[in-house]
This record gives C-alpha cells, sequence and structure tokens, in this order.
C-alpha cells in the first residue's frame, strides 16, 4: 500500500476540470489499478437529500471522473457499481434520485446499490474492548475493487467526517443511530471489516459551519493517512480526533510516516472556524431538558417535530 | 381526531387546551399513536376512520390524513352531519373540491380549513398595519417560503413517507404543499388573483416540482404578488424562512418587522409567562414559545367558537377558500406545463 496522500487543487469546477483534477490526484497518489479486475464498488457519501453544494453529499461529478478513471485505465469491461446504505432518516432511492445519481447511473451505464437491500454477512469484532456486530453488505467484501468517495467535512459527534467515517454509513442497517453510542469503536470496526483500495476525497465544497468552496481532490491509499490530512486542512489536530488514534492503534492505518504530494493552503484552516461540539450538543441538551421541565410544570403543548 | 400523524398528534395536543373541545375518539393505523391518544384520555380508538364515524357523541371532525384521503373522509363525514376541520390543502385538484363543496352544502354542515399562516402573529399584524392604509397602495406583493418540505428532520429522524412524492397520491409538490399557504394569503390581502405567470423547479428530479414562481394579480387592487417556494433548503429546527413584503406607495412592511428577532429568547420570555400564569392559577399561552405554532392553536380554538356559536367562519378558510386556492394552484400547474411545452 502506497503511503502517499495527494492533493490537488482546481480553480476550475466546470465537469471537465474536475475530471482532469481527480485524474491528477488519483494518479498523484500513487495508487495503480489492479489488472484483471471484474468489478468495482464506489462507496459515496450520501446524507439525508442534500445535495453536493451544501457540502454535505458527494459531488456526482467526481463519481463521474473516477468511473472514466477506471474505464480509461482497465477498459469497458469492468462492472462499476455506486453504493450508498439507507441511514436512519434517509432513503437511498429518494437521494440517488435527488443528488444527481441516477442520471449519473444512466449516463455512464454503471448500476446504483442500496447496501441494505443486499444479502448481509453480520460479523462479530471487539475494538478498544467492547464486543459488537456490524452487518455488512456481500457485494461490497466481494467487490474486486472498492473505492471511497467521501465528502470533506466537519462533523458534530466526530469533529471530522471523511474516509473512516463514510464507510460507518455501509453499515447495512438503516437505523445506524444505535451506533451512536459507542461511534469511534464501530467506526474503526467496519473500517477494520471493510478495506477499500482507494479513497478519493471530494472538497470541492467542503463543509465546515457553513460550505466552503475549496476546489479539492484528494486521494490515497492510506484512508487514515488521508483523513488525517483532511483534518489538517480543516485545521483539526488529528492526534485529538478519538477514531483517528483508535484506528491507528488498530492497525487502520497510519497517522505519521507518509508523504503528502501538494500544498496545504496554510489558511485554509480560518475557513473552517470550529465550532465546539461538545458546547454544542451539551446547549441541545440543556435546551431539551428545559423544554421538559417547562412542559412537566406547564402541560403545554410539545411539537411532534421535538418529540425523541 | 382522524389521523395521528404529526398535525393530527398536534392537534390533540392543542385541543386539551380548549374548553369546548373533548376528543372523545381518535383513528389512526398506528397502534403507537392509537397509545399516544388513549394517554390523553381518548376513549374510542380505531384503525379505520369509517368506525370512527359511528360514535354518536360526535359534533365535529379533524381530518390530518395524506392529501389523497381528504376527499373521501371529508364526504363521509359531511354525510354523517358532521362539522369539518381539515389539514390543508383542501384536495388534490378542483375536481375532488367540487365533490366536497357539494357535500358540504347538501348536508349543511361546516368545514374549515387548517390555513394557519393566516394566525402567525406577525402576519396578523402586518395585516392590521396594512389595512390602515400606511403603507399606502401596495404595488407588489413579495411573498416567499423555503424550506426542507416533507424532507424536514425531525429530532428523532424518520424517512419520508412515500406518498409525498408521488403525484397522483399528494396531488403536487411545493406548489401546493406551501405555495397553497402563500396563495391563499394572497388572496386573503388583495382579493379576486388570476395568474399571470407561473414557473416550476426541478431540481432534485422528482416526480412533482421542488420550487415554483407563480405571479398573480388581484383584480379588486391591482396589487401584484410574487409567490416564490421551494423544497430544496437544508434548514433545521426552528428556522422558518419565510415572509411577507409588501411594497406600497408610501413605504413598504415586512413581517420580519413584527418577527422576534431571538426565538430563543422569544421561548425564553413566553415559557416564563407561562410558568408565572399556571402558578397564579390563570390559563397559560399553548405554544407561545415556539412562535409559529400556536396558530395551530388559535385556528383550532377559532373553529371550535364558531362551531359552538354558530357563527360565519369569518377568518377561518372555508370551503370556498380553499376550493379557490386549489383553483389557482391547477392554473398555475397548466400555465407552467405549456410554458414548458
Amino acid at each position: 500500500m502506497s503511503s502517499t496522500v495527494s492533493i490537488v487543487h482546481t480553480e476550475d469546477l466546470s465537469e471537465e476540470g474536475l475530471r482532469n483534477a481527480t485524474f491528477d490526484a488519483i494518479d498523484k497518489s500513487g495508487f495503480k489499478l489492479p489488472n484483471g479486475i471484474d468489478s468495482a464498488m464506489l462507496k459515496v457519501n450520501l446524507r439525508y437529500y442534500w445535495d453536493s453544494s451544501t457540502g454535505e453529499t458527494t459531488d456526482p461529478r467526481i463519481v463521474s471522473a473516477i468511473i472514466d478513471y477506471i474505464r480509461h485505465h482497465n477498459g469497458d469491461g469492468i462492472d462499476i457499481v455506486v453504493a450508498e446504505a439507507d441511514a436512519s432518516a434517509m432513503r437511498t432511492k429518494y437521494a440517488f434520485r435527488m443528488l444527481g445519481y441516477d442520471k449519473l447511473a444512466q449516463r455512464k451505464r454503471v448500476k446504483l446499490l442500496n447496501l441494505c437491500e443486499c444479502e448481509k454477512v453480520e460479523t462479530e469484532l471487539v475494538v478498544n474492548r467492547r464486543k459488537f456486530s456490524l452487518p455488512v453488505a456481500e457485494p461490497m467484501l466481494n467487490s474486486d475493487l472498492l473505492i471511497n468517495v467521501p465528502k470533506l467535512r466537519t462533523h458534530r459527534l466526530t469533529n471530522v467526517s471523511c474516509c473512516l467515517k463514510n464507510m460507518f454509513g455501509a453499515i447495512a442497517v438503516p437505523r445506524k443511530i444505535v451506533y451512536h453510542s459507542h461511534l469511534n469503536e464501530v467506526i474503526v470496526g467496519i473500517n477494520k471489516l471493510i478495506k477499500p483500495n482507494l479513497a478519493v476525497i471530494d472538497g470541492i465544497i467542503a463543509l465546515g459551519k457553513n460550505p466552503v468552496k475549496m476546489g479539492l481532490v484528494l486521494a490515497s491509499e492510506d484512508q487514515l493517512a488521508a483523513d488525517v490530512v483532511a483534518a489538517k486542512i480543516m485545521g483539526y489536530n488529528a492526534r485529538r480526533i478519538k477514531h483517528f488514534t483508535l484506528a491507528e492503534r488498530e492497525g487502520v492505518g497510519r497517522m505519521k510516516d507518509f508523504e503528502i504530494v501538494g500544498a496545504i493552503n496554510p489558511e485554509s484552516a480560518k475557513l473552517f472556524p470550529h465550532e465546539n461540539y461538545f458546547v454544542y450538543n451539551l446547549l441541545w441538551d440543556i435546551k431539551l431538558a428545559l423544554l421538559g421541565l417547562y412542559i412537566k410544570i406547564t402541560n403545554d403543548t410539545r411539537p411532534p417535530v421535538l418529540d425523541r | 381526531m382522524i389521523g395521528l400523524g404529526h398535525m393530527g398528534l398536534l392537534h390533540l395536543r392543542n385541543a386539551r387546551f380548549i374548553e369546548d373541545i373533548r376528543v372523545v375518539a381518535a383513528a389512526d393505523k398506528s397502534k403507537k399513536a392509537l397509545n399516544e391518544a388513549k394517554g390523553y384520555g381518548v376513549k374510542n380508538l380505531f384503525e379505520d376512520y369509517r368506525e370512527l364515524l359511528e360514535v354518536t357523541e360526535l359534533d365535529a371532525v379533524f381530518i390530518a390524513l395524506p392529501n389523497f384521503l381528504h376527499e373521501k373522509s371529508i364526504i363521509d363525514a359531511a354525510e354523517k352531519g358532521l362539522h369539518i376541520f381539515v389539514e390543508k390543502p383542501l384536495a388534490r385538484n378542483t375536481s375532488e373540491c367540487e365533490n366536497i363543496k357539494r357535500a358540504v352544502q347538501r348536508n349543511n354542515v361546516k368545514l374549515a380549513i387548517g390555513h394557519n399562516y393566516r394566525y402567525f402573529d406577525h402576519v396578523q399584524k402586518l395585516k392590521t398595519e396594512f389595512h390602515k392604509g400606511t403603507i399606502g397602495d401596495v404595488e407588489i406583493a413579495n411573498l416567499e417560503h423555503f424550506v426542507n418540505g416533507p424532507f424536514a428532520h425531525p429530532l428523532e429522524p424518520v424517512p419520508v413517507h412515500d406518498w409525498w412524492l408521488n403525484p397522483d397520491l399528494s396531488g403536487g409538490g411545493v406548489l401546493l404543499d406551501q405555495g397553497y399557504h402563500l396563495i391563499d394569503l394572497f388572496r386573503w390581502f388583495f382579493p379576486e388573483p388570476e395568474i399571470l405567470y407561473a414557473r416550476l423547479g426541478y431540481r432534485y428530479s422528482l416526480d412533482l416540482e421542488d420550487s415554483a414562481i407563480v405571479m398573480l394579480k388581484s383584480k379588486r387592487t391591482s396589487t401584484i404578488g410574487i409567490i416564490s417556494v421551494g423544497w430544496f433548503q437544508k434548514m433545521v429546527f426552528p428556522q422558518f424562512n419565510f415572509r411577507i413584503n409588501l411594497h406600497g406607495t408610501a413605504r413598504f412592511l415586512s413581517t420580519d418587522h413584527f418577527a422576534p428577532k431571538n426565538l430563543y429568547l422569544h421561548a425564553a420570555r413566553k415559557a416564563l409567562k407561562n410558568i408565572v400564569a399556571k402558578i397564579v392559577g390563570k390559563k397559560i399561552s399553548p405554544l407561545a414559545y415556539t412562535y409559529y405554532y400556536p396558530s395551530y392553536f388559535k385556528e383550532l380554538q377559532n373553529f371550535s367558537q364558531r362551531i359552538n356559536s354558530g357563527d360565519d367562519m369569518f377568518d377561518l378558510a372555508t370551503v370556498d377558500d380553499g376550493f379557490e386556492t386549489i383553483r389557482i394552484v391547477e392554473d398555475s400547474y397548466s400555465f407552467a406545463d405549456e410554458t414548458r411545452s
């Protein structure tokens, strides 16, 4: 496995510009497409029904470029699948349609796959002395080539959401909220079970407090190394991201001794003013607790939208 | 109470604060929802609303069902001689509206529709100011509302219901969902509108529109209304991107001028007021802490008063309001289709 993380910046946000940036990023990462593969799966990062301009979800144009890259090097004979799993509040069938993936699939003659609708393999794991089991879609385990295509963004629970966190979304059950109590362990667990061959990070529009126009594409075979660079771009100290350090301990990837090809703009961190998510979550809990107390005292109506 | 989804539950909870309303029966397919109704003291619980209509104690029904069930359930209730409060929209199209209107007239029952935007505090204040004439003649009115629509994310995440995205079942997209409210408001301020222009957007490639712009002109006042709605905006509670801007010959006025600047401060203030009211044994103002939600309480309260007093519906939306609003929605769809073709 190459220990290189490539960073490519583009000002040209046209389809052609993104295609060139993606090709460039993959080439510079040192990744070599294996010969003789029959199938490839691209795990995208869809979140709810928010499109890529919000910084929440993978831009289908990056996915389109990766498909072109595979075909350019290995020909048209490869069976390519774009995959995502349902989430607590997201149905993949609508997300694929609404976020431009149906059109992409038609245009590029690739298949779309809801990982929750596949045959599953349930595997028991122990991470950080916590024991749990995770269901994984069989096609994900059987694909000759797996490419992780996450979005570059911050996250309320994990601070950074990129390569490792995107694989959490591959767990083949919709209600992944049940894993939130031991989220770091589960993120690392799923990355021990499924090891993508390559990560291509969509940092075209990233997400901080608001969407941030970055024009970046990153690529690496090492998911953790790519996440460390992503964290640095967003101004986070990678050593303070729990699922990173846990992943390193569990041998998922490396947090040091890797090469970066391309430059990290020293000003980029300023574009991601850090919200203190501990305080943010605490404030939400306080607001809800106050609401509960108020309703207990007054017997006032609670709007169903605030039901738990 | 027919239908105990988000809106039905909200009405059920609000009904507790209205002296003249006693909810004696509820119908819903969900056992969980029926259990909640039971918790509020509702005795007669049904999975099929037609059984509910046989309960002899009933004076009126509240219908909060998906759009495709409005016509049938309203007619069934009217045939039983029951007054009706139905969630918006009245129906999916004018043909259903006609059937509803005939049933309501034939059975001499009253029907009110949940046009709750009329009861927003800032809308009412804007209307009062407008009627005083302080902004002169209104030449142009901008009404806009951008939300997640059916993709709204409640605290407990749930996926969007399939019927929302099926045009046969829902009757339409954002124009019927949010546009309906704004068209009704424009009619309420500036009567007898006719359509000048309509354009629909399909950013999300659904079978129904996720954005719409409609331009109306009031025959009575010549005011032009520009209605803009969208389901495309990421939004988290309590954000609410809705406003009316009235551009008059003397000055302009906006609902933003009357809305609280900080919804959390507003919530704290109103909550404290209610706690004090509770302590001194006075009535609380239900949902005042949410700013937008008291509108649902007020429309219910108004409906109950009208039913009990036998008065006209006044500012409650009637079957004619619903019918006329649906006619404009339908005309907008036709206009947009023609322009597209």
